[in-house]
């Protein structure tokens, strides 16, 4: 059957004509959301990728800002850039890892009404709710005061602030990190496991399943989708990461501490009309390698992922 | 259900109590929440009055000032008509904390006609179409107001060439003045206990420091005896002499503030373009001119070389093409030498290099002497630190711990001018950094009586007469060239700074140059210390020599020659090379 062939029986039949204005809706509203909020958002600035300022104003040069920034990116005479991707991988792959597999801890031992799960809730998910910069305040005062204070009187040990301490800086905003982001999926994937039907649990426990088993075959595979949408979003979101650095520091962070996000972000900030093009065009660039990183990994995640029958 | 509830209520409590702890005081307006404004402003907008609604960035400058101002403006202009049916004016402070990038981005829907803010790039501004072109008060004499000059009689030089356009438009007038530096506590200095000036017999048997307050001090970094600076550390050399002094004395010599680390690296820059002398340190900014203090090498004993065009002293002709080269400023590496020098646990005070803050390294400061605890000898900061540490309640507050006699009116802080790299160059004038980059502006779609009203304030705010009073007010200068003899109120420590403005060159670090003008946050002098060192791990990015020599040990002259390599000549071509010049 031709395409033709195909939409003219769709159109004739009523009830297809039913399914294809659903369809449309349904699909409509993401469709507008990327179209406005990607395109409509980002189409000066993928513009201005392919322009430069000059004698105020913007004008056509090409593939220019490209070859200037892949130079830069490659050169790298500040080793800013060399830093900023070793970081944000290392940052992605530890708060990644270690705060999906305690959020799924966690999520699931709310799942398991465990004792005090409802205030593990709020208490886990009220950073998320609460200013990050209360929240910075106070973990920069708990870790950088409190703690060399409190060994200082009760153990007469000397240490300094663990955010200053060049030793631990890193190892204090990778843990500030995994804290925050710890709310949302802990929530995201305790919803996910509340709806995991009572007659499943209770067969799967009939038929002799501890806990571990329970978790890992029939929980995690009826979260799976769940569990990909907030990996998936963490891939996404790889390059745009900025370690709550800019929280913490403002544009003042250690240059050996960057995030690719952090770089991005503090450029922007102070940058000036005719640094614009180039700030877009490190954008674009980034975005062309996210795109099949994301999409590649979201196929495997899909392949490779525990079935629930 | 009752935990569910008891719940929810927590959650929303500590929301609540989140999104109140978020919200900054500086937004407070004069009179709004039953106010006790101390110049008895309107509390409320009067609608029989034309109103003038101006936006102020309340940073360490404060809102005292501009309050002083609209109190005169307001009586001067009693009885004018701007708009139909309305006599008088009011003038209406919106403080805020936003910056001169993101209050061009939303200028025109913005209600406040008049703005005061920092980080202002004039270039951006004279582009962009959005702020009104000041000519009109710039330009005319202002013998209104009794006076011989002009708005633009009171600039410098550079001022004008970087604020008024070859057109002779002026879309951004310069606002106030900071200058990074050590600060001194007279009091303490003087303190019979303590003495901490250099005596002028340094073989007067105390290590060359004064005995008494009365004996005759050393003639300081002017090299002229009877002036400000005398008995204060001439060389950098004198100036460790004096901190371990301080430590034989129980003083620990010095703070700043740990958490914001640009602060001790903008005190860097300041002491680096010292050394430089203005012609040299405008390089930085202009990228035209002959650099004398390029260094070619460092010998074994921290002796320099210099480059040149071939001939001794000929120095070496800078432009955009080789930008890069001003890496290699000795300013820089004196700088460098300077911090690894006081870089020491023993110096520093707790926090500085921690997460100290720049008002709690003010607040330490200022309670250390009176607390009759360890003492802290000085404070590196902006000129602008003695308001604001006013601003915050923290004088008040050593009132009520330690008595009267700590009030801000009646201690003595100074401006400690800036120590010279060698013996050499005791006597050269001192070349200071203004390193705000504070603007004032109009709103370019103000119009009719508006438009009138908001010309005549902004005009109005830079008389002497209110030049003087702002001094009064924030301890600091306006940008602009003007005295403050005769007036009253006037603390010593602003006195301090002015002492040492008038003595100086001063560098404002901005240029209309394109290659300045496209990109000037990357010409910032904070941004001079951007290195890369590698001690055997490979090459490690520093920001901060603070951080870079004190946490990871890197030495000053490692640091120095990093500057090169960050900043190398493949780099500069690929950033810069759309503005090099055809020789």
């Amino acid at each position: 059957m031709t395409l033709s062939t195909r939409v003219k029986t769709l159109l004739h039949s009523k009830s297809e004509r039913k399914r294809l204005l659903f369809y449309a809706l349904v699909i409509a509203l993401p469709l507008a959301q990327v179209a406005i909020f990607y395109f409509g958002v980002n189409i000066n600035s993928i513009l201005l990728a392919f322009k430069e300022y000059e004698g105020g104003s913007y004008h056509w040069v090409g593939f220019d800002n490209f070859k200037r920034v892949l130079t830069e990116i490659f050169t790298d005479s500040t080793a800013e850039w060399r830093f900023a991707f070793k970081n944000t991988f290392v940052a992605w792959i530890v708060c990644t890892g270690i705060g999906m597999t305690l959020a799924l801890f966690f999520s699931y031992y709310i799942f398991k009404k465990g004792i005090g799960k409802n205030f593990f809730r709020v208490m886990l998910f009220m950073p998320s709710i609460i200013s990050s910069i209360v929240m910075v305040i106070l973990f920069t005062y708990f870790v950088d005061s409190f703690i060399p204070e409190f060994l200082m009187r009760y153990f007469d040990t000397e240490i300094r602030g663990l955010l200053s301490d060049p030793r631990t800086t890193m190892f204090m905003i990778y843990l500030y990190n995994i804290l925050m982001g710890f709310g949302t999926n802990v929530l995201l994937l305790s919803s996910a496991m509340s709806s995991v039907s009572d007659s499943t649990v209770e067969a799967a426990q009939l038929d002799g399943a501890n806990n571990l088993r329970l978790f890992w075959h029939v929980v995690l595979p009826q979260i799976f989708p769940t569990f990909v949408t907030i990996f998936i979003v963490s891939v996404a979101n790889l390059f745009a990461n900025q370690l709550n650095l800019y929280s913490f520091y403002g544009a003042y962070a250690e240059a050996r501490l960057g995030t690719v996000g952090y770089l991005l972000y503090k450029r922007t900030v102070s940058a000036a009309n005719a640094q614009y093009p180039e700030l877009a065009t490190i954008g674009l660039l980034l975005t062309i390698v996210i795109i099949p990183l994301t999409l590649g990994l979201r196929k495997f995640l899909e392949k490779v992922g525990p079935s629930d029958e | 259900m009752k935990k569910k509830l008891l719940t929810i209520v927590i959650a929303c409590l500590l929301a609540v109590m989140a999104v109140f702890s978020a919200c900054s005081p500086s937004t407070e307006k004069p009179g709004s929440g039953g106010s006790d404004d101390e110049f008895g402003l309107a509390t409320t907008i009067d609608p029989n009055r034309t109103t003038l609604f101006v936006s102020n960035f309340n940073g360490g400058f404060g809102e005292r000032w501009l309050k002083a101002a609209i109190k005169r403006f307001e009586e001067l202009h009693k009885n004018d008509v701007y708009e139909e049916g309305k006599t008088g004016v009011q003038v209406w402070i919106d403080n805020s904390k936003t910056g001169g990038k993101d209050t061009l981005a939303n200028i025109e829907n913005s209600r406040d006609a008049v703005f005061f803010t920092e980080y202002v790039y004039a270039s951006d501004y004279a582009d962009s179409g959005k702020v009104l072109d000041l000519s009109s008060i710039v330009n005319p004499v202002l013998s209104e107001y009794g006076e011989s000059r002009s708005i633009k009689g009171k600039m410098t030089k550079e001022q004008q060439d970087y604020f008024i356009q070859d057109n002779g438009a002026c879309y951004v007038l310069p606002h106030y003045q900071s200058f990074r530096g050590i600060v001194y506590d007279v009091d303490l200095f003087e303190d019979e206990n303590y003495l901490f000036y250099f005596s002028a017999n340094a073989n007067n048997g105390n290590d060359g420091f004064v005995m008494s307050k009365n004996e005759t001090r050393s003639k300081g970094p002017d090299g002229t005896g009877g002036t400000y600076d005398d008995g204060l550390p001439a060389t950098y050399d004198e100036f460790f002499r004096l901190c371990e002094y301080m430590l034989e004395k129980g003083v620990k010599p010095v703070i700043w503030s740990g958490s914001n680390q640009a602060y001790f690296t903008d005190f860097l820059a300041a002491l680096a373009l010292d050394h430089e002398g203005l012609s040299d340190a405008m390089l930085n900014f202009t990228f035209k001119g002959t650099a004398y203090n390029l260094v070619s090498s460092v010998g074994a004993n921290g002796e320099l070389s210099f480059m040149n065009d071939g001939a001794e002293g000929s120095g070496v002709a800078i432009t955009p093409n080789n930008g890069y080269l001003l890496a290699k400023q000795a300013g820089k590496y004196y700088s460098l030498q300077f911090a690894e020098r006081l870089l020491k646990k023993e110096y520093i005070a707790s926090g500085s290099m921690g997460t100290l803050s720049h008002t709690d390294a003010q607040k330490n400061y200022i309670n250390s002497y009176p607390s009759g605890g360890e003492a802290i000898g000085m404070l590196i900061e902006g000129s602008f630190w003695e308001n604001e540490c006013s601003d915050m309640g923290y004088f008040d507050a050593a009132v009520k711990s330690y008595g009267q006699e700590w009030s801000r009116a009646d201690r003595r802080f100074a401006m400690m001018p800036y120590p010279k790299a060698t013996a050499g160059q005791v006597g050269e004038k001192v070349t200071l950094t203004d390193s705000l980059m504070s603007g004032a502006f109009i709103r370019g779609n103000v119009e009719g009586y508006e438009k009138e009203l908001a010309l005549d304030f902004l005009q109005f705010l830079y008389t002497d007469e209110s030049l003087r009073e702002f001094t009064q007010y924030t301890g600091s200068p306006k940008a602009m060239n003007y005295d403050i003899d005769g007036v009253e109120g006037i603390s010593n420590f602003a006195r301090s700074v002015f002492d040492m403005k008038n003595r100086a060159d001063i560098v404002y670090p901005y240029s209309s140059e394109p290659i300045y003008a496209d990109q000037p946050a990357s010409f910032e002098p904070t941004s001079f210390y951007s290195t890369v060192v590698n001690k055997g791990a490979g090459d490690v990015p520093y920001t901060y020599p603070s951080r870079a020599i004190y946490d990871q040990g890197v030495t000053g002259l490692e640091y120095f020659n990093g500057l090169s390599v960050a900043m190398s000549k493949s780099s500069w071509d690929n950033a810069y090379g759309k503005y090099f010049i055809n020789n």
